[in-house]
């Protein structure tokens, strides 16, 4: 039987508010939506997540409609979001691929709220995947269902794949990866290649339950293709497995940043809006 | 191996379910499968082994805990054969140089190679029921020609045909006659061989003097002896000759035995007294009323003992003087004397005052016993004063057997009757494996509370 995943209730709500919760909650100085606006480039119909502040009122007070103005730079720069489906993300509860679909239909809102082109891929057995391209902000439940479907997170990891990026657009590229960079050798063509966009962002995620190892009976799926593990952990292997988990983390880390990629370690436990922002954050730092 | 309450080995299943569960591993799943293979690449400890001992531990306890609750036992390899001897005089009888107990032993031996414990029993059903109660292997032997002994016994029947004579009874009457009784068994191996009956008093001195010399021509034999002057000092020897394979019962003796003087106290009161006159010989002192040697107060007794109220008397100092109480001469003592009764003859004196008179069958003691209480002086004029009682003399006769020893039915083979059931002794482990358990659990505590503060 297909494994099924659904997303929790409100959490289109909270997708829908996260453009809002953005702009009000601080995302710092200078912090941009993917896609940034500058430039008057029309009107359309208030739509839900919409900014009141960017209501016409002189439009509504003769048309007695809601318009809202759009700004651009011109032609909004491509946002391509990047979702690693190896096993590893599969993890014990689920919490890390939840919070991989989670920060892909996020960043694929606030692109298409930003007027973007967004394309949303798939890192998994087949390479790099595009599961579609969309545009508009009324395609976000497209986006969300897309993602919604996607199956459980199962085989290799693949992102060498990421070398065979897609030439971006003349406009520019935003781009988005969301993986857990369980990896050796780190993919340093790869991350290359995704710094090479215009800006590049990179999701380390880990699963709350593997940041703290504690003793006892474990299990490991080889969810890598490798033999399956199990193993009594104690102080020892405790805490060499720490070390080791952060020493791929710096490495990851140290990579994105060589590559100019910000990048941003999230676990399960924390809402996917705190990651956003701190995406976002870091992008508006960097200018 | 038994179990006291099997029905509790169930809990097996439960126990094995924990361990079960204690031991799998536990679906804490991992996806950092690199993490992880690095970490164990950068340490050596491989400490499953703990693990695996752990759950060794865990197991080895509960297991040792049920097998006590369930009451092991564990049949022991080397339950004793103990050998019930029936004390029956008879298996004494000697037949080719050994006697018939020696034979039976002798048999058990071959048979049953060792023995770890030799009782002689007198109701050999009644010990061989306690034996194997306790879990022994129990084998009697007995020249009884039906001996009844508990299921699971066995038994070796010990038997000769050797005729014996033997004398079975011998005393003196009210009259102070001798009676003297004998008897003989008659066996297939033919005629008792003819024996003579001697009767002998011997003196004090050694001089012996016979008072009856006839042949055992009748089987029982039972005279009475009219003896003159039978003194206390005297032994009567009972003796038939010459002496058959049984030689327990050719001989008896009867020696005059003084009875212990009965000194009669009333019910309370008289401690320093009673200890006094418990401390001597062959005596037993009776509280309260009945026939009595000496009776101290007023009351039944051959002999009375008057003491005199304690505030009575005039103070005297100086030391005793009697018979026994010279020892204690030196000793100088304060005591308050009464005045001794017209016509007492003086026993014991002090300061040249008369202090234990006696007149007739009643012996006064002029002073009170408490103030002497604690010195050597009361018992040693408590010796002065029993020296002056007769004991009433008793004849007791040594040597002489029951009629069923020296005539009764016995056997006339040895051989091995009933062969003694398989040891069914079960030496219960309980404490063993409780004990065991307990250590194994504690260990089993210990690694996981080091483990925990490790982790």
């Amino acid at each position: 039987m297909r494994p099924v995943f659904a997303f929790a209730p409100d959490f289109r709500a909270r997708v829908l508010a996260l453009p809002q919760l953005l702009r009000h909650g601080g995302t710092g100085s200078g912090a941009a939506l993917p896609g940034g606006q500058s430039e008057f480039l029309g009107y359309r119909s208030l739509s839900q997540g919409d900014d009141l502040r960017r209501v016409d009122w002189n439009i509504f007070a003769r048309l007695d409609q809601l318009h809202v103005k759009e700004l651009g730079r011109g032609e909004a720069p491509e946002v391509l979001v990047i979702i690693d489906r190896s096993g590893s993300m599969a993890d014990a509860t689920g919490g890390k691929d939840r919070l991989s679909r989670e920060l892909a239909v996020a960043l694929g809102h606030l692109g298409l709220v930003g007027g973007s082109e967004v394309q949303l891929c798939s890192l998994g057995e087949g390479g790099l995947v595009t599961l579609g391209r969309w545009r508009g902000v009324k395609r976000m439940d497209t986006v969300l269902q897309c993602v919604e479907r996607l199956e459980i997170p199962r085989g290799g990891t693949w992102l060498g794949a990421l070398d065979h990026l897609p030439p971006r657009s003349g406009a520019g590229r935003a781009c988005f990866l969301i993986t857990d960079a369980l990896v050796d050798p780190l993919p340093a063509a790869g991350f290359a290649a995704l710094g090479r966009s215009d800006d590049a962002a990179l999701f380390l995620l880990s699963a709350a339950s593997e940041r703290s190892l504690d003793a006892g009976r474990w299990s490991c799926t080889g969810g890598e293709g490798e033999a399956p593990l199990d193993l009594s952990v104690e102080r020892n292997l405790q805490s060499a497995y720490l070390a080791a988990l952060a020493q791929h983390e710096e490495a990851v880390t140290a990579l994105a940043r060589k590559h100019r990629i910000h990048s941003v370690v999230a676990t399960d436990e924390q809402p996917f809006e705190a990651a956003v922002q701190q995406c976002l954050r870091q992008s508006g730092a960097g200018g | 191996m038994n179990f006291a309450r099997p029905e509790l080995l169930w809990l097996l299943l439960a126990a094995a379910l924990l361990l079960w569960i204690s031991a799998r591993p536990q679906r804490r799943r991992l996806t950092t499968h690199m993490l992880l293979q690095r970490a164990m690449q950068a340490t050596v400890a491989q400490s499953s082994w703990r693990l695996r001992w752990n759950n060794l531990l865990l197991g080895a306890g509960l297991l040792a805990a049920l097998l006590a609750l369930a009451g092991l036992q564990i049949a022991g390899p080397d339950a004793p054969l103990v050998v019930l001897v029936d004390a029956r005089a008879s298996l004494q009888t000697r037949s080719a140089d050994t006697t018939a107990e020696q034979r039976g032993l002798a048999l058990v031996a071959q048979r049953w190679g060792h023995t770890q414990r030799v009782l002689q029993v007198a109701d050999v059903a009644a010990a061989a029921a306690q034996q194997l109660a306790a879990g022994a292997r129990v084998v009697a032997i007995s020249d009884r020609e039906r001996l009844q002994v508990p299921m699971g016994a066995g038994v070796v029947q010990v038997g000769d045909d050797e005729p014996n004579a033997g004398i079975t009874a011998l005393g003196v009457d009210a009259e102070s006659r001798l009676l003297v009784s004998a008897a003989r068994r008659t066996t297939a191996l033919g005629a008792v061989p003819v024996r003579t009956l001697h009767v002998v008093v011997r003196a004090a001195s050694g001089a012996e003097r016979v008072v009856c010399s006839e042949p055992l021509n009748e089987a029982p034999l039972t005279r009475v002896l009219a003896l003159e002057a039978l003194l206390a000092d005297d032994t009567v020897i009972a003796r038939l000759t010459p002496r058959d394979a049984f030689s327990e019962d050719d001989a008896a003796q009867l020696v005059a035995m003084a009875l212990p003087l009965r000194i009669g106290l009333p019910s309370e009161g008289a401690v320093a007294l009673q200890r006094a006159l418990a401390a001597q010989e062959n005596t037993e002192i009776l509280r309260g009323p009945g026939p009595c040697d000496l009776r101290v107060g007023d009351g039944d007794g051959r002999h009375r003992l008057q003491v005199v109220a304690a505030d009575a008397g005039v103070a005297h100092e100086g030391i005793l003087g009697g018979v026994a109480s010279r020892a204690c001469a030196g000793e100088k003592m304060h005591l308050a004397l009464a005045s001794a009764p017209a016509g007492a003859a003086t026993l014991v004196a002090f300061a040249g005052a008369p202090l234990l008179v006696r007149h007739q069958d009643v012996f006064v003691l002029l002073t009170d016993p408490a103030a002497m209480d604690g010195s050597a002086a009361l018992p040693l004029l408590c010796a002065d004063l029993l020296a002056q009682l007769r004991p009433q003399q008793h004849w007791r006769a040594t040597g002489v057997l029951d009629a069923d020893a020296t005539s009764g039915a016995r056997a006339q083979h040895d051989r091995v009757l009933t062969e003694p059931a398989p040891s069914s002794a079960f030496a219960s482990c309980e404490h063993a494996l409780l004990a065991a358990s307990a250590a194994l659990l504690l260990v089993w505590l210990i690694l996981q509370f080091r483990a925990r503060r490790r982790s």
